[in-house]
């Protein structure tokens, strides 16, 4: 809100600088964003209010707080008016149908007005916040709005059909025109709260005033609308019409009905004293009685068990009185009556804040130790941790992109089996899909990354998927990994598995057996599988625990760049359950090992896994380990054929000599070749 | 002079008064005074050993010379073979003598090594990065849990139970509002969003764990922005709840400050300026006197406060028995003023060369 230095200090007992109110405000919770040198000796600046404090959405407001800091006393404005003998409700009638949404309705009615331009100090004070001065009417209400935080409207009576204002819902399809230079009629859903004569809507309650019943030149009686609309009856008519407005901004944040009447009794005076006029005796009320004043009790133990310190019993009474609740103390007790305009203290804790915040935040010692219940090692995050900084070490660089994703990233990842989350808003800006899969925000790092010339980039990154599922939302926390660097599509999936079982033999330990099997068909347990053709599943002890293969065709041109990218996406709570591993030593064998190279030509179609496991079921003697070391395709192997070159280590516990091993490596070969085809290569 | 060439010298006189002028013997004389210089030259193990090979190895040029020996006359093979033994024995004589000679010049001159240029590049193999934002988070955990501080965990899609209702933000609030908030359809009667605080988290470990409480909740929250060099629609948060017994605003206060200090170093200060949340009363925005760049500046880091006590009892827990502290920090905010980063949303387009610089 932007203030006026000197318009604060009219209700101050002594005057403030621009500076002191600055700093004073700014320690009791309304700081100050910025000051600036105005017209006539003035300083305007901008105070921020907490959305809990409507009541210091005004300068009255703002200077009850600098008063009750600085131990100032507040000087309220005059509002005597001399009233005819006309009875106001002889003028008009008002009939509240909505006493839940409009908790008071009051009208008044001031006859011969003469509408003409503000006295120069009223159009002094709403230039110094930045307001256009109108008519003295107008500007009255306005002055009003930003001294006592009440918004009014005022009425041409003369334009008022039928004799009663009516505060109802509006009924769907009526159209009501707001004031404003070109404004257009808006059509009403009737979910509004309206105010009508006996024929239309003239003002959409608490948040605009109709154009047709506005104050002109020619006006001379008016009726002054001073009311209490529920915030969020105001809030819901000012989203649905896309209309905000000073009141409704004011209205939202709270008034309470019983300072609708002096607020009013302020403005009629204001209005005498510009426009002139008379008063008619009274005024139109609508509405259920006026709720009966609050009392609330604080413990003077309670505070200072929550404060932490000590706060004197004639500090607590002083910074109360001064803020307007009237304590009483008794006893260790202190009753306090709430003021209407502080809506937001009903509670004990509301007047513990009160105090503390009064007294000051920077009063509250602190201690030079803090008691401690040790929680010891965190294996959940330690995990993450491990896992990270495994893959920083293997030259992956961690990214950390946006959950929400477009239609075109995610459309890679939607299948039958798979629903999206989306969120229902045109604010998603085109990116409304929680990502099913981390593969393609990775994609898309990946793209930049090439985009800018960025060469040879390994990504991961570790974050939360989303889908929707029969019963709900569901979601999972992912470790996914891309590699785009230079190298054949074979080279750049061996990286990626090579990483996979580096990261899980970190999280697992040594014991866990690794393994990936070859995806038949749809996969519908993990959505990046869809991306990815080849596709295997990482298998930890017999369980899948994510997918690793090469980027497909659809996902590479849905990215929009080109492969080979090798990727894997695993499930982060599978990966990570055997976190910390158990490691025990084992005792081993010191004679050294003998090893042997066999380079077998196999048709394309076997696996190195069929491979595998046809030397292991061999049951060689001695034998440690089976390694492969690599593949070899063309020249001297023949078409649809492939060269298999792997190593085996055997080790006793004595050192075995050539001769031992082989008559088991023939037995080998022979195996080989009948359960596979396999030939030795020459 | 090589020692090598002094013990030549009879050798070669010897060799003389034996011989007449065969060429075979002729040949096996310029052997020797070859073998001899380049012997003299070598000056490193792997020419000595080049050497070694050349002259004396199983295909060396003595091996040669012997293998010819076939084609000499029969009555000179005797004669010629003892000098080529007597030629053997004494270019390995030779040898062991240049080697300890080469000995004793290294140990004057201390150790050496292979001739490189050791200002040539390394080989890059490490140039993985962790996101600073993460190693942020890390270092903040870590330092919550020397205070004791247990990490909970929550997820980013909530109810408006979790997100709202029991952090006493009521129906119609204005923080429920569908421009500040990412809602999604209606499931199974419940409407759920993408949570806009990590005290969402706090809610569900006071429904979970059993008091007293001390945990961190880290994560992404997300509220609509248009994106731009200091607002965007998704951010982190580091939430902090306890709840004992007997707490007060010195055990808030003094937390932030123990963490400031232990974070950002002694010289760090704390402030707290009163504000509103919801779920916390008395509320405070806390700032923290940190040092960035050599110079000691406030900076706004979050919110803190009292829980308030609708929090608790809408969680079943008496107000009256416990009491708890809050607070929340952005991740972003410490992150981008401690590392000079002046433009948000260089944290999520994972530019590696910017990632890297860390």
């Amino acid at each position: 809100m932007r203030t006026s230095a000197n318009w604060i200090n009219q209700y101050l007992s002594s005057p403030a600088t621009a500076q002191e109110q600055a700093e004073v405000l700014t320690s009791v919770g309304f700081p100050c964003e910025s000051s600036e040198s105005i017209a006539g000796g003035d300083t305007a600046q901008e105070v921020e209010t907490t959305s809990n404090r409507g009541d210091c959405l005004c300068h009255l407001g703002l200077a009850r707080e600098i008063a009750a800091a600085t131990s100032r006393t507040i000087r309220l404005p005059s509002t005597a008016a001399i009233r005819s003998s006309e009875r106001a409700s002889v003028a008009i009638k008002v009939e509240n149908h909505e006493p839940s949404r409009c908790p008071r309705y009051t009208a008044r009615v001031v006859r011969g007005v003469k509408i003409a331009p503000s006295p120069q100090w009223l159009r002094d004070r709403l230039i110094a916040i930045g307001q256009t001065p109108r008519n003295n009417v107008v500007d009255c209400t306005n002055f009003l709005l930003f001294e006592y935080g009440q918004p009014t409207h005022v009425f041409d009576l003369a334009t008022l059909r039928g004799g009663t204002i009516h505060v109802r819902s509006a009924v769907a399809g009526e159209t009501f025109l707001p004031l404003g230079e070109g404004s257009k009629a808006i059509t009403l859903d009737g979910n509004e709260l309206v105010i009508a004569d006996c024929e239309r809507p003239i003002a959409l309650a608490g948040v605009k005033g109709g154009a047709l019943t506005a104050v002109t030149d020619s006006t001379r009686d008016i009726v002054i609308e001073s009311a209490a609309f529920d915030p969020v009856a105001v809030r819901r008519t000012a989203r649905s019409t896309r209309i905000s407005s000073d009141s409704s901004y004011r209205f939202e944040r709270g008034v309470h009905p019983a300072d609708v009447d002096d607020a009013a009794e302020r403005l009629l005076s204001l209005i005498l004293e510009t426009a002139g006029g008379s008063a008619l005796e009274g005024s139109v009320v609508g509405g259920p009685p006026l709720p009966t004043t609050r009392i609330v009790e604080l413990r003077l133990a309670k505070l200072s068990s929550i404060a932490g310190y000590s706060i004197s019993s004639d500090e607590v009474i002083r910074i109360l009185t001064e803020l307007g609740f009237s304590p009483r103390l008794s006893g260790q007790v202190v009753g306090c009556t709430i003021p209407p305009r502080r809506i937001d203290v009903t509670r004990e804790i509301d007047l513990i804040e009160e105090v503390v915040r009064l007294a000051g935040l920077d009063r509250i010692p602190m201690n030079d130790r803090i008691s401690v219940r040790p929680i010891g090692s965190q294996s959940a995050v330690m995990a993450v941790r491990s896992a990270k900084n495994c893959l920083a070490g293997l030259g992956f660089v961690e990214t950390v992109s946006p959950t929400l994703i477009s239609e075109r990233a995610a459309s890679a990842f939607v299948r039958d089996a798979i629903t999206t989350l989306r969120i229902e808003d045109e604010r998603a800006l085109g990116e409304p899909i929680l990502r099913p899969s981390l593969l393609s925000s990775l994609l898309q790092s990946l793209k930049l990354n090439r985009d800018r010339g960025n060469r040879d980039v390994r990504l991961f990154e570790h974050a939360t998927t989303f889908w929707l599922a029969s019963q709900g939302h569901c979601e999972r926390r992912m470790l996914g990994m891309v590699v785009g660097e230079a190298g054949d599509a074979e080279s750049l999936y061996r990286l990626v598995r090579g990483s996979v079982e580096c990261v899980a033999r970190e999280l697992c330990g040594v014991h866990a057996r690794f393994d990936v099997r070859t995806i038949a068909g749809l996969d519908i347990e993990f959505v990046g599988a869809s991306a990815l053709s080849p596709a295997g599943h990482f298998m930890i002890d017999d369980q899948a625990v994510g997918v690793l293969g090469l980027v497909n065709s659809d996902a590479l041109a849905a990215a929009g760049v080109d492969g080979p990218i090798a990727a894997a996406e695993l499930d982060w709570e599978r990966l990570a359950i055997g976190y910390p591993p158990t490691p025990g030593a084992t005792a081993l064998a010191n004679s050294p090992s003998l090893d042997r190279d066999l380079s077998v030509v196999f048709a394309e179609s076997v696996t190195w896994a069929q491979v595998e496991s046809t030397v292991r079921s061999a049951e060689l003697p001695h034998l440690e380990s089976i390694v492969f070391v690599g593949n070899w395709r063309g020249k001297g192997i023949g078409a649809g054929r492939k060269s298999v070159t792997f190593r085996m280590d055997f080790r006793s516990d004595r050192t075995l000599r050539r001769e031992e091993i082989d008559p088991h490596i023939a037995r080998l070969v022979g195996v080989l070749a009948s359960e596979l085809q396999g030939e030795i290569r020459s | 002079m090589p020692s090598g060439v002094i013990l030549w010298q009879p050798f070669s006189r010897s060799l003389n008064l034996i011989t007449g002028s065969h060429p075979l013997t002729e040949g096996i004389d310029e052997l020797g005074r070859s073998a001899e210089s380049e012997l003299a030259t070598a000056t490193s193990v792997a020419e000595i050993e080049k050497w070694r090979t050349q002259y004396l190895g199983a295909n060396g040029k003595l091996k040669a010379f012997m293998l010819r020996l076939k084609d000499a006359p029969g009555d000179e093979k005797p004669m010629l073979g003892r000098r080529l033994n007597e030629l053997k024995s004494q270019l390995e004589i030779s040898l062991e003598a240049r080697k300890s000679t080469l000995a004793q010049a290294r140990s004057s001159q201390g150790p050496s090594g292979p001739s490189i240029d050791v200002t040539e590049p390394g080989t890059m193999l490490g140039k993985g990065r962790r996101h600073i934002l993460s190693r942020t988070i890390d270092e903040i955990i870590d330092v919550f849990g020397q205070m004791g501080f247990a990490v909970a965990d929550g997820p980013e899609v909530e109810d408006e139970w979790h997100n709202f209702t029991a952090l006493n933000i009521p129906e119609g609030h204005p923080a429920r509002d569908a421009t500040d908030n990412f809602y999604m359809g209606e499931q199974s009667g419940v409407k759920r969003l993408l949570r806009t605080q990590t005290s969402t988290v706090q809610i569900r470990a006071m429904e979970t764990q059993s008091l007293p409480l001390k945990v961190v909740a880290v994560g992404r929250v997300y509220r609509p922005d248009t994106h731009d060099a200091t607002h965007f629609s998704m951010f982190h948060q580091i939430e902090g709840l306890c709840v004992e017994r007997d707490l007060s605003l010195v055990d808030l206060k003094t937390a932030l400050l123990q963490f400031a200090h232990a974070y950002f170093g002694k010289d760090a200060e704390v402030r707290m300026r009163p504000s509103f949340f919801p779920f916390t009363e008395p509320s405070a925005e806390v700032d923290m006197k940190m040092c960035i760049r050599g110079q000691w500046q406030w900076v706004e880091i979050g919110g803190c406060g009292m829980v308030d006590p609708n929090v608790f009892t809408a969680l079943g827990i008496d107000p009256e028995v416990w009491r708890g502290y809050a607070f929340g920090l952005g991740i972003e905010r410490i992150a981008m003023r401690r590392y000079g980063i002046s433009d948000i949303r260089w944290l999520f387009e994972n530019d590696v060369r910017f990632l890297r610089q860390f």
